[in-house]
């Protein structure tokens, strides 16, 4: 999972929270769009959960390249900037699941996991795909 | 939190933090830090402002930023605790914004471990984080802080 937060505090705690709550889970970071990309070029990520105030790209241009960079990788936004108009762009960016900051406590873990299993699932396509099955 | 707040918003690593006003009494320019022995971490050491003793709390270690010594062009945020008066080392000041009850989130909204956050501002243009300041130093920081002033 990779979280992309610029905010350094908000980052860390969010990063020890998910570590600390999801058994298992390798948790990165990164406070761009940019360094996101690079990392998940370098490393991969199930998972990116995207903030939507960046410098650089924002987090609604940010997922518009993950879909064209990074196909396989889902991503969940998470913004404080939760207004329906940001909220259409950012699932017709891509994204699979909005989560408010407001709320993040009781709706980001069930959104996080529905989002794993949808990168199942796309990985289940792909390899349904790739085996020539009709 | 309360909703309803002003805030005076400083900055750090470019980075926005709130404290509410009402516990803030001055911004000052940074002045010499003497040391104090045996202080806990995070006292960075003392100031003298009008003849007031006042220690200098390192907020950056509690913020999860990278440590940093003290420059010229820092400033000080002297603000009370429920305890005493400490100062804040910020960056920058970038002034006050009112702040509406749907504006703000309190921190046990956002994440179970926010620790020295009460809570979240959304700015039209982001967020500011909002400085706990009663959590900011715990009894048993505060119990050697005051031993050390005694003794220093």
């Amino acid at each position: 999972m990779l979280i992309v937060e610029d905010h350094v505090t908000l980052r860390a705690t969010l990063r020890d929270w998910l570590e600390n709550t999801v058994p298992g889970v390798s948790v990165l970071s990164a406070g761009s769009v940019e360094e996101a990309l690079e990392t998940v070029a370098q490393v991969g990520a199930d998972v990116v959960l995207m903030d939507i105030g960046l410098p650089g790209a924002n987090g609604i241009e940010g997922t518009r390249l993950f879909r064209v960079r990074a196909p396989g990788t889902v991503v969940v936004m998470l913004s404080i900037i939760d207004d329906r108009a940001h909220v259409a762009d950012a699932l017709d960016a891509g994204a699979v699941a909005f989560v408010s900051k407001r709320r993040m406590r009781h709706e980001l873990l069930p959104a996080l996991q529905a989002a794993l299993k949808e990168r199942l699932n796309r990985a289940g396509a792909h390899i349904d795909g790739g085996g020539g099955r009709p | 939190m309360s909703a309803g707040v002003q805030l005076l918003v400083f900055r750090l690593d470019g980075q926005r933090y709130g404290l509410p006003l009402a516990s803030v009494e001055r911004v000052v320019r940074i002045v010499e830090i003497t040391p104090l022995p045996k202080a806990p971490e995070v006292v960075l050491g003392l100031i003298n402002v009008q003849g007031r003793v006042i220690a200098v709390v390192d907020v950056r270690r509690r913020f999860r930023l990278p440590p940093r010594e003290p420059t010229l062009s820092d400033l000080l945020v002297i603000a009370r605790t429920p305890a005493r008066a400490v100062a804040l080392v910020a960056d920058s000041v970038t002034g006050v914004v009112e702040c509406s009850e749907s504006q703000a989130v309190p921190a046990q909204a956002i994440v179970p471990c926010m620790e020295y956050i009460e809570g979240v501002a959304k700015m039209d243009d982001g967020m500011v984080l909002i400085h706990d300041l009663a959590r900011f130093l715990s009894l048993d920081e505060d119990r050697r802080l005051d031993e050390a002033i005694t003794h220093a």
